[in-house]
């Protein structure tokens, strides 16, 4: 995001206090840790914006999980591919079966070691969920399916996946205490009051890229003005409301 | 005077020593499903007289619960008990080191975010809260990776800097690390003589 800063130091990750990767890594646990017998597919949804990505991105970090993010143009052959790929095997080739037991082989080396399929709900809408399944039936590795709103309806068409999933987490839209642990780590020397930051959630609908941009224009804002700190009454800026920032997401 | 060469690096070949290629070699030798392997098998399979660091490193795993010692009477028997991908990445006192993790964890974040980052928004996404990535390490390994032509640098409508993971230079899942090495040059041939070894920088 267009954020410009001085002594970034946060000492810990920027997301880690947020509601949302709170949610995400307790469902990455529940099916890390599960008891045996229990099955390990997990479900993290919600609407776009609400920093999914960013709270699979720290899950990715933290665990050293593999991650893979689905795309439209995606075939089997692709997901294998790609999946063989994050598994460090250099130019996969050979059939899907042949591929898709290679990659059993790869993943059975790592049993407790997360999958995060992104963008999950788009194997579901080309039928190639079965794909995940096959992968967590053959290596009984935890995987974490990320994807929008309607992710657990759509899976709910394919009763033999859906009976499988032990966790849910859904993701929420960003709060005023979610706003200010971005200020924090964002701004660290600008104190931001909680009245300007209720404004910045409301206006933004608590999306949270949009609440980072609109936080980067009031410390640019402060900063024209040499204030450490900036309440509701001293800003008359704008908030980012629109379209999220050209860069980052 | 000080002197300026061209190095054109061709061949790499990594070593046959080093815990990662230990650790590579007996998950080779345990891939069957016989989780018991010889200190000699995996030996065979290494450089000359790297028997003392295996032992140290076999011992070290012990230490950390990936593998017991085999009582035996000849040569000696280790069993693994943990498989995983990765080779453990260890302190001396057996504990998870965290060495390497930062670069691993501002790899992770290059690759996906597609749309470029500055370098404190690379310091801020990459931290977990037991691994924290300061804006000072970010923008070294930037530079280093923009030097070398795996990141591009560009400016946005504001004049900051931010830089993009060139699509070519994302070649995978493992991190580019940080090598260095010494060449002894011979200005009277004009060749680098003697074997080029590189070691990783550990910082």
């Amino acid at each position: 995001m267009n954020v410009r800063m001085h002594n970034v130091n946060p000492g810990f990750g920027t997301v880690a206090p947020l509601r949302n990767v709170a949610e995400a890594y307790s469902v990455a646990q529940q099916i890390i840790n599960r008891p045996p017998g229990v099955d390990g597919l997990g479900l993290f949804y919600g609407r776009s914006g609400y920093g999914k990505s960013k709270a699979s991105q720290y899950l990715q970090n933290k665990t050293g999980a593999i991650y893979l993010e689905v795309f439209d143009f995606w075939t089997r052959k692709t997901f294998v591919e790609a999946l063989l790929a994050e598994l460090n095997v250099d130019k996969p080739k050979g059939t899907i079966s042949d591929m898709m037991l290679q990659a059993l082989r790869r993943l059975q080396d790592d049993p407790n070691r997360l999958l995060i399929i992104d963008e999950a709900d788009k194997l579901i809408d080309k039928h190639m969920i079965e794909l995940v399944r096959d992968l967590y039936k053959g290596a009984r590795i935890p995987v974490l399916l990320v994807g929008e709103e309607l992710l657990p309806e759509k899976l709910a068409r394919y009763e033999r996946c859906e009976n499988r999933v032990s966790a849910f987490g859904m993701a929420n839209p960003s709060d005023v205490e979610d706003a200010r642990s971005l200020a924090r780590v964002y701004h660290p020397k600008l104190s931001v009051q909680d009245d300007l930051l209720d404004h910045i959630v409301t206006k933004t609908n608590g999306v949270a890229s949009r609440i980072v941009a609109s936080l980067s224009r009031v410390a640019d804002f402060a900063r024209a003005r040499q204030l450490d700190a900036i309440a509701l009454a001293d800003y008359d800026g704008e908030v980012f409301t629109g379209q999220a920032p050209r860069r980052g997401r | 005077m000080q002197m300026f060469l061209d190095l054109t690096v061709v061949n790499v070949k990594p070593q046959r020593r080093g815990n990662r290629y230990f650790w590579k070699v007996i998950l080779e030798a345990t891939a069957d499903g016989n989780d018991r392997f010889a200190v000699r098998d995996i030996l065979d399979k290494c450089d000359r007289d790297q028997r003392k660091t295996l032992i140290v490193f076999l011992q070290l795993l012990a230490k950390a619960g990936y593998a017991e010692e085999v009582p035996s009477e000849k040569d000696r028997y280790f069993r693994l008990l943990r498989r995983q991908s990765d080779c453990p990445s260890l302190t001396r006192d057996g504990k998870e080191s965290s060495h390497g993790k930062c670069q691993q964890q501002m790899w992770n974040v290059m690759r996906r975010e597609r749309g470029g980052f500055t370098v404190a928004d690379l310091a801020i996404a990459a931290s977990t809260d037991d691994i924290g990535v300061n804006r000072h390490t970010a923008g070294l390994y930037c530079r280093v990776l923009h030097r070398c032509g795996v990141l591009a640098l560009r400016k946005d409508e504001d004049g900051q800097n931010y830089y993009v993971l060139k699509g070519s230079a994302n070649t995978g899942p493992k991190a580019p690390r940080r090598m260095a090495a010494t060449v002894i040059y011979d200005p009277n041939r004009e060749q680098i003589i003697g074997d080029v070894v590189a070691e990783e920088v550990l910082s």
